[in-house]
């Protein structure tokens, strides 16, 4: 045996070595991108909660008629930054602007279950949705509450 | 040498599994803590969602509760309004809760179960009142206070809930004091300096025949006719014992003397104008008045005989009678030719009162334009034959009718009729009469002076006593006698009693909402109107909209303000009207409130007439008056000619009478309803009824022995817990 020579790690050990570490290390990195994903989802998710939040405190502290107007006025879907309102309220919360790309609100109006509720009452949900990234998804999130009418 | 070699090798090839396994371990390691905190987030997030939810179903919970309250207020549910009305600390309003369906199915949506609720009352109290109102100790004074509500829901298998602490009040929805008077006038003594001549400013209209005289006026924009405050009793039937329901009247200041010159007639009921059968035989003590009446009877007079009102007196000596013909302002009497002219000038040639008319002549024939007691009953369609209306309205003020009476010494069957002369002599006696047979007739009374037969200008000097040989208080007490009312004669139906003059009242009621005072005394805020607000609107376009004019609703439920000027058109609304107090920290304008009304062809004044309209104001609702305050005292403009069943306030402090209401063109007026004013400025307000009398009468449920108070919730909370368990 040639045990004057000098012997290192054969090619063969090395390209198991190295095939073994990628084969464990490419689940790790998908689970590690999952995870950033959840992450960033969540961050969104936040965001969305807080947005929608807002919005439906907003339309509660209007004067009845005044809430059922602007609810049937933000019925349609549109971009969070496009609407003033919201534009200036979620100024006031610390996120960068691009955090509400492509993120969408509207709200959904519903009579009253009965007759007799009707003018008295009606429930508002508000729905902020937002895409998933390289996801032709949407995700969503909604608030809903009633709002009663004060003068009866 | 070698074998260290390989050893070294051995170990670097065991380096690289090493290194390799670190890095895995690392990879793991990381991505642990990663998924961890990802997974925590996600429930914090997943949490905090919940507890959002959980709290907008709660506030919808309350939300509910408070509406059905809300409902159940409006539909005047007597039992829930008196648990109210009578609320302590720690009872609960009289109130079966059953979450309504659209609650129902909203957190049957979100999977939320309603555990339970509780509402409680907290922190009752009852409202002050200024020093000059006596509030009743058994009667409920207004209050206000808290009701908290509590309600627990169950949300994925945690418990939510929440307390929130909801302001009432309970409030009267008419004036307390100033509702029972269908015409106040604090400071109208402004409006006569001086109670002669040009300085008068309240006996301005000009009467012949008893009515309107259009003649003496260069222009009909010049002609003018009196503020008419009908009656709604009726004329023919028993005469009312319930005073308080036609309302009172109340001339101010309380200190100053207010004199009222009754018109006069040449007719008895020649015209609606005519006033001098408000004088009662009560008015002519202290001569033995008893089963004496005041009867048309033929005078002679220079001008030939003619009829007026007489009271006869019986003398001592058989067949004579002292006759006291009574004599009203008219253009009759101001003419030199007129049937009273001579006789009058005669009799009063030593009456310093009726010598001031000689200055200014032209004001005998000057009546009041306050008619308080309303048009002559025995006018027009009325007949003649009408008993004297007696203690129909409550006059509170100093408050004098002024007329003249024109004292005789008849003795009919032997044609002798002697003038009682004026004289301040108080040993005067009139000279015996004689028959053509020479036998004497003397002078010999009964009862009282020779004084109260003689011929005079009543309430000419009413510095004097109140009430003696000349000076006729407007008002007649409980038992018909003419008495001077004050403050210490007012007793509330519903058992306020006063204890400083009126004209105090508005000043300790009324302030303006930015008064410097009301930030450093917080009592009279408490005690005050202001303190009775329940909601307060930063314009009258809020209010408008609050109060649902656009849907044809006028809702106002309890003391609202507005901070501003209030203009309401035409109000269309029909039935949906909801009284209560409006305050305006401004000028008020107002159109017409007809209710359904139709305003009739026929003058306005003879609606009194009719049982069908005496009928209609005696069911306008108390709780239905509309009360409209200007805060800042400013003036009050009715920009059409009807209003039913409001309640018009403008009072402050002045130094000259101001317009405090007026009309902005001339009409039919009718105002079914109460004035309030400080001044009417009469001299201006008449010219606007130039076309027909108007007629001011007054809805007797505003004097209601139980006023209508309103329950009002307030749309804002003075506390809130949420708690997650």
């Amino acid at each position: 045996m040639s045990s004057g020579k000098r012997r290192g790690m054969s090619m063969i050990e090395l390209t198991i070595t190295i095939t073994v570490i990628a084969i464990a290390v490419l689940p790790l990195l998908s689970s590690i991108g999952s995870t950033s994903r959840t992450v960033y989802s969540m961050g969104k998710h936040q965001l969305a909660a807080l947005v929608t939040r807002s919005i439906l405190d907003r339309l509660m502290l209007l004067p009845y008629e005044d809430c059922r107007k602007k609810c049937l006025e933000l019925g349609s879907e549109i971009n969070v930054i496009d609407d003033e309102e919201i534009k200036s309220l979620i100024s006031r919360i610390d996120f960068d602007q691009k955090d509400y790309d492509q993120m969408t609100c509207r709200v959904i109006v519903k009579d009253a279950a009965s007759v007799e509720e009707q003018e008295l009452m009606f429930i508002i949900e508000v729905l902020v949705s937002w895409p998933v990234p390289n996801s032709a998804e949407r995700r969503d999130f909604s608030f809903k509450t009633i709002k009663y009418e004060n003068r009866i | 040498m070698k074998q260290p070699k390989a050893g070294l090798i051995q170990n670097k090839r065991g380096s690289v599994f090493l290194l390799a396994i670190g890095l895995l371990s690392l990879l793991v390691l990381l991505l642990f803590g990663m998924s961890r905190h990802s997974s925590g987030r996600s429930r914090l997030v997943s949490l905090a969602d919940q507890k959002q939810t959980a709290l907008f179903a709660l506030e919808a919970c309350y939300g509910d509760i408070v509406s059905q309250l809300r409902v159940r207020i409006k539909d005047k549910d007597k039992p829930l309004l008196n648990s109210f009305i009578n609320a302590t600390d720690g009872q609960k309003p009289d109130f079966y809760y059953v979450p309504g369906k659209t609650l129902t199915s909203l957190l049957a949506e979100l999977q939320i179960d309603l555990v339970s609720q509780e509402l409680v009352f907290e922190k009752i109290e009852p409202l002050k009142y200024p020093p000059i109102i006596k509030f009743p100790a058994h009667k409920q004074p207004e209050k206000k206070g808290l009701m908290k509500i509590s309600c627990e829901v169950s949300f994925l298998n945690r418990s939510y809930s929440i307390d929130v602490k909801v302001p009432f009040k309970t409030v009267f929805t008419l004036t307390p004091v100033l509702r029972q008077f269908t015409f106040f006038a604090d400071q109208i003594h402004l409006e006569q300096r001086e109670h002669y001549g040009l300085s008068d400013k309240i006996n301005i209209v000009p009467i012949r025949k008893g009515a309107n005289d259009e003649t003496t006026s260069g222009s009909s924009s010049d002609q003018r006719l009196p503020l008419c405050l009908g009656m709604s009793i009726k004329p023919h039937d028993q005469i009312n014992t319930d005073n308080e329901k036609e309302g009172y009247v109340y001339l101010g200041k309380s200190d100053q003397n207010i004199i009222l010159n009754l018109a006069g007639e040449v007719q008895p009921g020649e015209g609606d104008l005519s006033d001098l059968w408000q004088v009662t035989p009560e008015s002519f003590k202290p001569i033995d008045i008893s089963d004496k009446q005041i009867v048309n009877m033929t005078v002679n007079t220079t001008a030939g005989s003619l009829q007026n009102k007489t009271l006869s007196i019986p003398l001592k000596t058989r067949n004579t009678r002292a006759n006291l013909r009574l004599v009203g302002f008219c253009k009759e009497l101001e003419d030199q030719n007129g049937p009273w002219n001579k006789d009058l000038k005669y009799v009063l040639e030593q009456d310093s009162s009726f010598g001031r008319y000689k200055l200014n002549h032209e004001s005998l024939g000057l009546s009041s334009s306050l008619k308080l007691l309303g048009p002559s009953f025995e006018a027009g369609a009325v007949s003649a034959k009408v008993p004297y209306p007696r203690n129909v309205r409550n006059i509170f003020g100093r408050v004098f009718n002024r007329f003249f009476v024109l004292g005789m010494f008849d003795f009919p069957s032997a044609h002798l009729y002697t003038k009682l002369l004026y004289t301040t002599s108080p040993s005067y006696t009139p000279p015996d009469g004689a028959s053509s047979f020479g036998e004497k007739y003397p002078f010999e009374i009964e009862s009282g002076s020779y004084k109260n037969y003689m011929s005079r200008t009543m309430s000419g000097e009413p510095d004097g006593k109140d009430f003696d040989h000349q000076n006729i208080p407007a008002n007649l007490d409980k038992d018909n006698n003419p008495k001077i009312y004050t403050f210490a004669d007012f007793e509330g139906t519903d058992g306020i009693k006063l204890s400083e003059p009126l004209d105090k009242f508005a000043g300790q009621w009324i302030y303006d909402l930015h008064n410097s005072q009301l930030k450093s005394d917080l009592n009279k805020v408490e005690s005050s109107v202001i303190g009775r607000i329940t909601r307060v609107y930063r314009n009258q376009e809020e209010f408008k909209l609050a109060a649902g004019i656009d849907k044809g609703k006028f809702l106002v439920d309890g003391v609202v303000a507005i901070d501003g000027n209030l203009t309401l058109e035409d109000l269309p609304v029909t039935t949906e009207i909801r009284g209560g107090i409006v305050l305006v920290n401004g000028k008020i304008s107002l159109g017409s409130i007809l209710r359904g009304f139709e305003p009739p062809a026929v003058p306005p004044v003879q609606l009194m007439l009719t049982s069908g309209f005496r009928d209609y104001l005696k069911n306008i609702e108390a709780d239905s008056i509309l009360t409209f305050i200007s805060l800042t005292g400013e003036q009050i403009t009715l920009t059409n000619h009807v209003q039913i069943g409001v309640h018009l306030i403008s009072l402050r402090q002045m130094e000259a009478p101001e317009t405090m209401l007026t009309y902005s063109e001339p009409g039919k007026v009718i105002l079914a309803g109460a004035i309030a004013v400080s001044t009417a400025n009469l001299e201006q307000l008449t010219k606007k009824f130039r076309d027909e009398l108007p007629l001011f009468c007054f809805p007797p449920e505003m004097a209601t022995g139980e006023p209508p108070m309103a329950v009002v919730i307030a749309d804002s909370l003075e506390g809130y817990k949420y708690v997650v368990r």
